[in-house]
């Protein structure tokens, strides 16, 4: 067998496993059997294939059903008279240039796959603030958020028109300013 | 067992046009420079060990396992800023083509480096340009339209007076490349459909009316909202209907050849430019309309081409004569970069110093007149010169489509012709040697 010859086996393999690899990695886990089995023996072998190439992907972007939570972010001082607001992390806020990012960021720092406590996470982010202040200055994270109704019918353009978002408010983590 | 090993053969190595994934090269390094300069102040933020997340807290974002990124041991603000850097002038070397391979493996591994460093800000754009950016890197194929490519046309055109033949290569990266856009459509029409607003039809509504993603204000979200079955459910048929680029050829031979002639893939590729067009018009979904763009690109091949081209030129007759002086150097690459430039195949390059050569398309033109500025014949019969030559021209090469509306503003052609006109003049004072006339 020449070089050529094997050159091409290899590059037909190559392609086999690398559509099998992908194709695995992407189907949702919910297949019926048998083929949710042969997916998970599948996705046992080539993920560490996957994950060096940075080649895993879900494609579940508004779905099943799209995001209907708004959430922004408020970030409180306390001083003498009480708690002030600092900053607003929402969507009439924050700078264009980085509103996909940053918005994605917060809620992924809600969000949490198997469970985890991302408490840390959301402490971390609040403590970026302390540079402005004073060592031993308290912060807090208040979240306000409401959902996007889910109508039972098409809404027509006047119920659309009519819709309030009932703001709900959650007082999440807090820290104290570290000193330096 | 050879007919087998012959169809094999044939369905990966078969050779196509290299022009798509040459435009896909330039197209992902677009994406990822515009979006990189974007995020070039939060490079700190959400990249090294002084921002959102540092590794001890890692475990809460990402996987350890196979985990590759350079940024494990690249953790110092300034060293990630300098990282951030080479990754964007090495996506600027692969824009313009310039050692396109090695700028290509790089932009591609850093790029990963960056993503698996933080997985928070990330969006579907951004797993649709690693997927397209590993199939560039191994592609055999990627030096169409590349400055690599231009120089040994240029070297070709000087012998030999014509161009290198198109790049071709193997056809199996666009399999690889096919296969993931496939998946991307059908696992996620098939995750759509076990929920209830896409099957209710409400979910165009919703989504018009989060204010993480909306464009525009709520009140003509409201009046968008009423299309949203139409929206939702065209997008499923959209999506499912790539499925059927999985039948042979060979079966759809039993389709009645009315339909059979109109290829799916390119009404498919049509469809998603104006979804995901209106998308990004309509809602701020980070990268991923132009990402799927760049796909799109790699999926043209020979037969789309020329459909493309004989669209465009479905209304044109005849040829454009251009008309220039073959012994000027100045001149000389004038023409080959025109001639490079000419995607439509509508000009005809003649040496006007060959006066048989001339005499058969412009006999009415002296010499004199064309040795002052650059001549252009249109199938009309009209002669145009100097810079209203060249404003004629831009209509006719795509890639100076764009610029076309510029050299219409008041003023820009009188100054056209006076900086053409010093061009012109000084062109014949050469210092290489190489102006002389015969």
């Amino acid at each position: 067998m020449g070089i050529r010859s094997a050159g091409k086996i290899a590059i037909v393999l190559f392609c086999v496993i690398h559509m099998a690899a992908v194709g695995a990695y992407a189907a949702p886990d919910y297949i019926p059997e048998p083929l949710k089995t042969a997916r998970q023996k599948i996705v046992d072998v080539t993920s560490p294939y996957i994950f060096t190439t940075s080649q895993w992907q879900k494609w579940n972007l508004f779905s099943p059903d799209p995001l209907r939570r708004v959430v922004t972010f408020h970030i409180d001082r306390e001083t003498k008279e009480g708690w002030e607001e600092i900053d607003v992390i929402g969507p009439d806020t924050v700078a264009w240039w980085h509103k996909a990012t940053e918005l994605k960021t917060i809620r992924r720092m809600e969000e949490s796959e198997g469970g985890a406590n991302l408490n840390a996470l959301r402490e971390r982010y609040i403590l970026a603030y302390c540079k402005d202040f004073a060592d031993g200055t308290k912060l807090r994270l208040r979240r306000l958020y409401y959902v996007i109704p889910h109508f039972e019918t098409l809404p027509t353009i006047a119920q659309w028109h009519a819709f309030q978002p009932e703001w709900t408010q959650d007082f999440d983590v807090q820290v104290t300013c570290p000193s330096t | 067992m050879n007919t087998l090993l012959t169809s094999i053969d044939r369905f990966f190595f078969r050779k196509i046009s290299a022009s798509g994934f040459g435009l896909m090269r330039i197209s992902w390094a677009l994406v990822s420079l515009a979006y990189l300069l974007q995020g070039l102040p939060d490079v700190v933020r959400y990249y090294s060990e002084d921002g959102l997340l540092p590794e001890s807290l890692g475990y809460l974002v990402f996987r350890t396992d196979y985990r590759f990124t350079l940024l494990n041991v690249i953790t110092d603000p300034t060293a990630v800023f300098i990282l951030y850097l080479l990754l964007i002038i090495s996506t600027c070397y692969m824009l313009i083509g310039m050692w396109p391979r090695l700028m290509t493996i790089i932009s591609v591994v850093l790029l990963c480096s960056f993503h698996e460093r933080n997985l928070q800000p990330l969006g579907g754009g951004d797993t649709v340009l690693r997927l397209v950016g590993f199939i560039l890197m191994i592609a055999p194929e990627i030096r169409a339209f590349s400055f690599d490519r231009a120089e040994e046309q240029w070297k070709h055109w000087k012998v030999r007076g014509i161009l290198l033949d198109p790049l071709k290569m193997s056809i199996w990266p666009y399999r690889l490349l096919l296969w993931q856009i496939l998946l991307i459509y059908i696992t996620s029409g098939i995750d759509k459909l076990t929920g209830t607003m896409w099957t209710d039809g409400t979910v165009v509504g919703a989504v018009l009316h989060h204010p993480h993603f909306a464009r525009f204000p709520m009140w003509w979200m409201d009046i968008l909202s009423v299309l949203s079955p139409f929206f939702g459910y065209s997008w499923l048929l959209f999506e499912f209907t790539w499925f059927l680029l999985l039948i042979p050829k060979n079966v759809t031979r039993i389709v009645p050849m009315s339909l059979r002639k109109h290829s799916l893939k390119r009404w498919l590729i049509l469809f998603g430019v104006l979804y995901h067009g209106g998308i990004c018009i309509l809602m701020d979904v980070g990268s991923f309309s132009f990402a799927m763009f760049t796909i799109y690109l790699g999926l043209l091949v020979d037969e789309d081409w020329v459909v493309i081209r004989t669209t465009i030129n479905r209304k044109w007759k005849g040829s454009i004569i251009v008309l220039y002086d073959g012994v000027c150097h100045l001149c000389q690459r004038g023409a080959f970069l025109v001639l490079l430039l000419d995607n439509l195949h509508r000009l005809s390059l003649i040496d006007f110093r060959d006066s048989a050569a001339k005499k058969k398309v412009a006999p009415e033109l002296h010499e004199e007149d064309l040795d002052r500025a650059l001549h252009i014949k249109l199938p009309s019969g009209k002669t145009r010169q100097g810079f209203d030559a060249f404003q004629a021209l831009c209509w006719h090469l795509p890639i100076l489509w764009l610029k076309v509306p510029f050299l219409y503003f008041p003023g820009v052609a009188p100054i056209g012709r006076l900086v053409y006109g010093k061009i012109a003049e000084n062109r014949n004072k050469c210092s290489d040697g190489k102006c002389k006339h015969k």
